[in-house]
């Protein structure tokens, strides 16, 4: 019998975490639930170096990256989406109601994308684009939030598309709850300025409402909905949360403390999302829900930075290469990389590692 | 980079030396247009990527309790989700049915 499908994208979670996560918090919905889960660990099939731009695609295709061939974000997709397109165009080309919200390489939209029942591209997408329109202010907000928060979170809100979006509030579907705690972080932010780092989960939040109002409203046969806030926390204090990973720490305690609930705050907020979508599903029990992460993540080096180099102004980067500002194009990326397209003749070689930044040029 | 497509890897670490070399000669990174950001949080890259990933289905017609976790390869969960709607299953994809969804 066919049954709809939640697909649940909680980008690089590892089984460690999970496990992690339920024993600490028996009472959370998602440790009550787990036993009764069909549960998997999945293996990535792709060579050479991971990275979620690759490893998604390979989840979505069905095909590991020696055929998919998708190594950044924002390449031209035209031809690999014929060979091997992702699951949500398989779908809705065979006439099953469907739903994207964020899924990695969902930007550009596809020629058919009002075709969905809804379509939110990544934030990776270059512009707001999105179905029903009336999301594209969310998005809009969503996109510009994302962009000033890459290394460093923002500490301003962007109040143009910020009141664009509060003007559509009814249609988006953002609950009481959620505004709450928006003002419960705003108010923390002012007695402990660290927390401002917990934005960038707050953005999700945000995006979770709208996607739910879409399922209630719709009721899809199967939908996406993507999410990197544990990942992003993961990657930051990893070593706060656990310390006994490293041979070597030289990490210090006031830095471990400040910071060692940080992934438990990320996970804490999925285990809300859990909580909805599967009440969601009890009351509607043609559907089941998949979680999937598509790869994880494990420790690497207790190290603290002081700065990182980043581009500050690319109209001068390019002015510099004696590119003119129709011979380039910003293209939306991760940090720390940085895309761009561009029109010039002739070769520039960027070398890096770590520590190292090189540019030559050549006929 | 050559017409197209160019992606720079940035993100270099407590740099000491505060110069970009570009065609044998050095140049302060604002001549440049980088930025050695100071990072607020003293955060670093402390986890990376592996492999292994997590995948949970929740069927509200079965609460029956699983104990085992196997091992799969993520690119099972596609031919499964084709197959779970009965449409035409793609000739690359290689189906193997998932307990849970077939």
């Amino acid at each position: 019998m066919m049954r709809k499908i939640i697909l649940f994208e909680l980008n690089e979670v590892p089984w460690r975490v999970v496990k992690y996560y339920c024993d600490k918090n028996p009472d959370s919905t998602f440790a009550k639930i787990l036993p009764q889960c069909f549960k998997y660990e999945t293996v990535t099939p792709d060579q050479g170096h991971l990275s979620p731009w690759i490893t998604w695609p390979t989840l979505h295709r069905g095909v590991d990256n020696t055929k998919h061939g998708i190594g950044d974000l924002n390449q031209d997709l035209e031809q690999v989406n014929k060979d091997y397109p992702p699951i949500w165009q398989i779908l809705q080309k065979n006439g099953i109601k469907t739903g994207v919200f964020g899924s990695m390489h969902s930007s550009p939209v596809p020629s058919d994308f009002r075709k969905y029942v809804f379509y939110v591209p990544d934030a990776f997408a270059v512009d707001k684009t999105a179905h029903p329109e009336y999301i594209e202010p969310f998005q809009d907000f969503n996109l510009s939030m994302s962009r000033e928060s890459a290394r460093n979170v923002s500490g301003g809100i962007n109040m143009k598309t910020g009141s664009q979006m509060l003007m559509k509030v009814p249609q988006l579907g953002f609950k009481m709850n959620t505004f709450f705690d928006l003002g419960k972080q705003l108010l923390d932010e002012r007695k402990r300025p660290w927390v401002r780092t917990r934005r960038r989960t707050y953005q999700v939040v945000l995006a979770f409402d709208v996607f739910m109002k879409q399922m209630r409203k719709s009721k899809p046969q199967f939908v996406t909905f993507f999410s990197n806030h544990v990942a992003s926390s993961m990657h930051r204090y990893w070593a706060a949360t656990f310390p006994g990973d490293y041979k070597q720490f030289d990490i210090g305690k006031d830095w471990v403390d400040t910071y060692k609930n940080e992934i438990d705050f990320t996970m804490n907020k999925f285990d809300k999302f859990f909580s909805e979508m599967v009440a969601f599903a009890n009351e509607n029990p043609d559907y089941k829900i998949v979680v999937a992460s598509s790869m994880g993540q494990a420790s690497t080096v207790a190290e603290l930075l002081d700065s990182q180099l980043l581009m500050g102004n690319e109209a001068k980067f390019f002015e510099f290469l004696k590119m003119d500002a129709s011979q380039w194009k910003h293209v939306p990326s991760m940090f720390p990389i940085q895309c761009y397209h561009h029109t010039r003749k002739g070769r520039i070689f960027c070398q890096s590692t770590e520590t190292y930044f090189h540019c030559r040029t050549a006929a | 980079m050559e017409n197209g497509f160019f992606a720079v890897d940035l993100g270099q670490k407590n740099l000491k030396e505060k110069v970009i070399q570009f065609d044998g000669t050095n140049y302060s990174f604002e001549e440049t247009g980088f930025e050695n950001m100071e990072i607020d949080d003293h955060s670093g890259s402390t986890a990376y990527h592996i492999p292994e990933g997590t995948l949970v289905i929740y069927d509200p017609q079965d609460k029956s309790i699983k104990k085992e976790i196997s091992q799969i390869p993520s690119t099972a969960l596609v031919p499964s989700i084709v197959k779970n709607f009965d449409i035409p299953m793609p000739a690359y994809l290689k189906y193997q049915p998932i307990a849970g969804i077939n």
